[in-house]
């Protein structure tokens, strides 16, 4: 059949490369005459057009029907371009090729295999897995190696294993390429198989990937090893091992590794001058690892060096604590100082505040200018900079940024002023104090809720009043700020006006009022063990269980169940149940319910179905209590969710039920699921189950 | 008796994955699993904002407040605002001034208009650069030239219009002579005029469908460390959305450390002498194969 000179087919033939190029994505891979050009265009000379058929070809509602022909593609292509560009289709196909594709990886040919497990990397499909595996002892050394690499994109546990034994093998090709999989798992290694690797120079670089995955004791002393070799290599790759190790850890856990850096650089000055360099490399890994290393040896003369890392956001809290961790003298100070013209913004931040904390007035007051200057993009760094401080000069130019006129200002203050007043007795009261001058003169909603963080009982008058304020952003704040009192267990006994504020106009302030009250319930019930709300109380929060709002009907839930009343059970598990139930409100009656004892199994499984994924992984968690099969159901359908969180509460739910008849379930959805965070959920229910 | 507040809480990897996939339902914006720093770091001064004691309760508000497209607006903005300053990648700039400038001078001299794009312009530095580039060149005088800054942010957007800026935004050694176009008031260097007459501001989500619906034929778009924040679905959405509001032959700055490859062959690389850049590939007139 001759094709119009216009048609897509036709053009996609065309001597223009661009013509060629937006020809083939009008061909429509479901059609089986388009489908025919696209197969041929995989093998175009223009790697543009070679690239697009790829992408259309894979990509069609049903691919099965293209597969034969890229799979002969794949094998016998006539160039190495139609080759890779059938690979990347049968890559886009996903799925539907893993089974010939697994077929062609027990073939006679090895170029094949080899090609077969790189598009299997590329679907990253479990069900490869044990014929992967089966490779990585394949005749052909480039075979063994691609399964190795298809194995690191795969994952799961069979695959872990599998490249652990691999790393053991004789064929150093393999050995490399199971270490690099490993690492891209984040897997690790035992040290004593982690120490015989190391002594292979061409494995060193993968190999301490590894160690910084390692949370075994054993593999610091290696780690330490690394961060000394002469080779910049080795010791650019250790220190990207102590990177990892440290933004996984706190340097507490890593204080042996830092005590022996510290004495290995006090030993030999050039050592920490190399670490140092190491400072402005463009991995993020190494540039961490050499912060921690460069902080242990402690010299003042890196400290323009680290500054310049705090530029980074990823960097600047470790250079904050670098910094804290130097001894404080004339020749940090003057360091700091003279740093200071070569540094950017943020970093200068970072750098006025460590002059700050060793004394200098003149960098105190840059900061509180930076602070309070609502255009600078910095401010809200200078301000949790003056917060981190705790220092009482900065509770008055704080607390002058409370306002409403910036909330986002105001909050940052807020939190900086809870930071000073929780550092010590001396930093409290005179947050306090600012705060109580400001309350009468210029209340305002953050002001209110650090009264609520730092406050006592002597300001209980003071949010009474508030939550009759005419601002309803100041009721709301005032009640949350005495919810925030009960909870620190200093506003003792009733306070009916909060119970009032279940009628205020505003739902904000309602729904306020009522986690509040659960708070002041919940706070009161561990004092005095068990003790009831007043009766009033709870006719106001049943009330409140009908407000037109669902914010405060499921803040009121929430308090119910706090409250501890069997009696209540049925109205929340009306609200629970409801296949329309609002989400916020059947999330917060289930949890209302599982304090009062659990929900019924039919509540339960209605809300497990529920279209929204909160209320569906909030019934998967009470389901744990529900005995028997319909407890077990609920828990079953949801591990296999589609949902990685739906399938997470299933995890959770498996552990709390406690039943270790089901651990041989979760270890195989341990070792099944193929999201690492939920197969890690799956495996912690199966330890906890007592599987093997 | 005096009795703390928890300290801030961390954000689980958990909470981490549920506010991604919340950010990334609501514009399309994806965080990558090495990011969850960035947004514990800049989302953790909104819990005591809002009264909220875990990312979870964040995470609850997000979904379920009355408030909470605000909200989602508050919080885009905090995790999206990155500070920039002007002349940043000198090389590609000097690049774009010495040979994309004069082939564009070259190429529309009879239509005489020229639009760029700064996509994803923060607090407008890219924008105003470009204008001063554009200005400096002396290429384009009297010609219709309109360069547009667009971002998802309001409060950048607010920031970029009002063009005053601190000392920091001048902090690259190249960006010293655009001082002339700035005059000093009250602390603040404020974009003058005839700079400020080329430049518009858009609020745009990249990622919604309708984005940039408003936008001519654009003869170059520099998106410069924005896709970064993008997952390969996602990127790929923006870069048809770029070959389609660009003209046949028109140019895409990516930033240095970005690259198509495996994203999209729409775009051809060209060798410029210092840099490379991307261009929409031009259509031969189409005659019989």
């Amino acid at each position: 059949m001759s094709e119009e000179p216009r048609s897509p087919r036709a053009l996609a033939r065309h001597a223009d490369e661009e013509t060629r190029y937006r020809a083939i994505r009008e061909l429509d891979p479901d059609d089986a005459g388009d489908r025919q050009v696209l197969l041929e265009r995989l093998g175009d000379a223009s790697w543009r057009v070679r690239s697009a058929a790829a992408e259309r070809v894979g990509s069609g509602a049903d691919p099965r029907p293209v597969l034969p022909a890229l799979l002969d593609l794949l094998a016998g292509g006539a160039t190495v371009g139609a080759r890779d560009a059938a690979a990347r289709a049968l890559a886009r196909a996903g799925g539907a090729a893993v089974a010939p594709l697994v077929e062609r990886l027990g073939g006679p040919d090895p170029d094949l295999r080899q090609a077969a497990a790189a598009v299997l990397a590329a679907i990253a499909d479990r069900r490869a897995a044990p014929a992967l595996t089966a490779r990585l002892a394949d005749p052909d050394p480039n075979v063994r190696a691609a399964a190795a690499d298809a194995l690191g994109k795969i994952g799961g546990r069979e695959a872990v294993e599998a490249l652990r034994a691999a790393v053991d093998s004789d064929d150093a090709t393999l050995r490399l390429s199971a270490l690099e999989a490993l690492a891209q798992l984040g897997a690790s290694l035992p040290p004593a198989q982690l120490a015989r690797v190391l002594e292979d120079r061409a494995l060193r670089r993968p190999a301490y990937r590894l160690l910084g995955a390692s949370d075994d004791p054993g593999a610091i002393p290696l780690l330490a090893r690394g961060l000394r070799d002469p080779s910049r290599s080795v010791r650019e790759a250790a220190l990207a091992a102590l990177g990892q190790q440290r933004t996984r850890q706190g340097a507490g856990a890593l204080a042996a590794l830092l005590d022996a850096l510290r004495a290995a650089a006090r030993d030999d000055p050039g050592v920490a001058d190399a670490w140092a360099e190491a400072l402005a490399s463009e991995d993020p890994r190494v540039a961490a690892g050499a912060l921690a290393a460069v902080a242990a040896a402690g010299e003042a003369r890196h400290v323009a060096a680290m500054l310049r890392l705090a530029e980074d956001e990823r960097h600047r809290a470790l250079v904050e604590e670098a910094l804290e961790g130097l001894a404080p003298g004339p020749e940090l100070r003057a360091a700091l100082a003279d740093s200071l013209p070569s540094l950017g913004l943020l970093a200068r931040l970072t750098a006025l505040a460590a002059l700050a904390r060793l004394g200098s007035p003149a960098s105190f007051e840059s900061l509180v200018r930076e602070a309070s200057d609502p255009e600078a993009y910095a401010q809200a760094e200078a301000i949790a900079a003056l917060g981190r401080l705790v220092d009482v000069r900065g509770v008055a130019p704080l607390a002058g940024l409370l306002g409403d006129d910036a909330p986002r200002a105001a909050g940052l203050a807020s939190s900086a002023l809870v930071r000073i007043a929780q550092a010590g007795a001396g930093g409290r009261a005179a947050v306090v104090a600012a705060l109580r001058d400001r309350a009468g003169a210029a209340p305002s909603a953050a002001l209110y809720r650090a009264i609520g963080a730092t406050g006592d009982a002597e300001d209980l008058a003071l949010l009474r009043a508030a939550l009759a304020a005419e601002a309803a952003t100041h009721r709301a704040s005032a009640a949350a700020a005495i919810g925030a009192l009960a909870r620190r267990g200093v506003a003792p006994g009733a306070i009916p006006e909060l119970a009032a504020a279940l009628a205020d106009p505003a739902p904000a302030v309602r729904s306020s009022a009522a986690r509040a009250l659960a708070d002041a319930v919940r706070a009161a019930r561990e004092r005095r063990a068990g003790e009831a709300p007043p009766a009033e109380v709870l006719a106001r929060l049943r009330a409140a269980l009908e407000d037109a709002d669902p914010g405060v009907r499921a803040a009121a839930a929430e308090a119910l169940g706090v409250a501890g009343r069997a009696g209540d059970a049925r109205a929340l598990a009306a609200l629970a149940g409801s296949a329309d139930a609002t989400p916020q409100v059947a999330v917060a009656a289930l949890h209302a319910l599982a304090a009062l004892g659990g929900a019924p199994g039919d509540v339960v499984a209605r809300a497990a179905r529920h279209a929204d994924p909160e209320v569906a992984k909030e019934a998967v968690l009470a389901a744990a209590r529900v005995p028997g099969p319909d407890g077990e159901r609920v828990i079953r359908d949801a591990a296999a969710s589609p949902r990685w969180d739906v399938r997470q509460a299933a995890a959770r739910a498996l552990a709390e039920r406690g039943d270790r008849a089901l651990a041989a379930e979760a270890a195989r959805a341990a070792a099944a699921d193929p999201d690492p965070l939920v197969a890690r959920a799956f495996a912690d229910a199966a330890r906890a189950l007592g599987a093997e | 008796m005096w009795r703390p507040e928890l300290g801030a809480p961390g954000m689980s990897e958990e909470e981490f994955r549920l506010l991604r996939d919340l950010v990334h339902g609501h514009c399309g914006i994806f965080f990558r699993d090495d990011t969850r720093y960035l947004l514990e770091r800049r989302l953790a001064p909104r819990l005591p904002a809002l009264g909220l004691r875990s990312f979870a309760e964040y995470h609850r508000f997000l979904r379920y407040d009355p408030g909470r497209a605000a909200e989602l607006d508050e919080a885009l903005d905090v995790i999206t605002t990155n500070e920039t300053y002007f002349y940043r990648e000198p090389l590609q700039l000097a690049a774009f001034s010495r040979e994309l400038l004069p082939d564009l001078a070259r190429t529309l001299a009879t239509l005489r208009r020229l639009r760029l794009l700064s996509a994803g312009c923060s607090t407008g530095e890219e924008a105003y650069t470009l204008a001063v580039l554009v200005r400096e060149s002396g290429l384009f005088e009297g010609w219709d030239v309109e360069i547009v800054g667009a971002d998802i942010s309001r409060r950048c957007l607010d920031a970029a219009r009002a063009g005053a800026y601190g000392e920091h935004a001048f902090r690259s050694p190249e960006a010293e002579h655009m001082r002339r176009w700035f005059r000093l008031r009250g602390g603040k260097w404020v974009v003058d005029d005839a700079i400020r007459r080329m430049v518009r501001f858009d609020r745009e989500n990249l990622l919604d469908p309708a984005a940039l619906g408003a936008a001519s034929r654009l003869d170059a778009i520099f998106c410069r460390n924005v896709m970064i924040y993008f997952d390969l679905a996602a990127r790929r959405r923006v870069l048809a959305k770029f070959h389609d509001k660009l003209r046949d032959g028109g140019w895409l700055l990516l930033g240095h450390s970005e690259s198509l490859l495996n994203v999209t062959a729409d775009f051809e690389i060209v060798h410029l002498t210092r840099d490379l850049v991307y261009r929409k590939p031009h259509r031969a007139g189409g005659g019989a194969p």
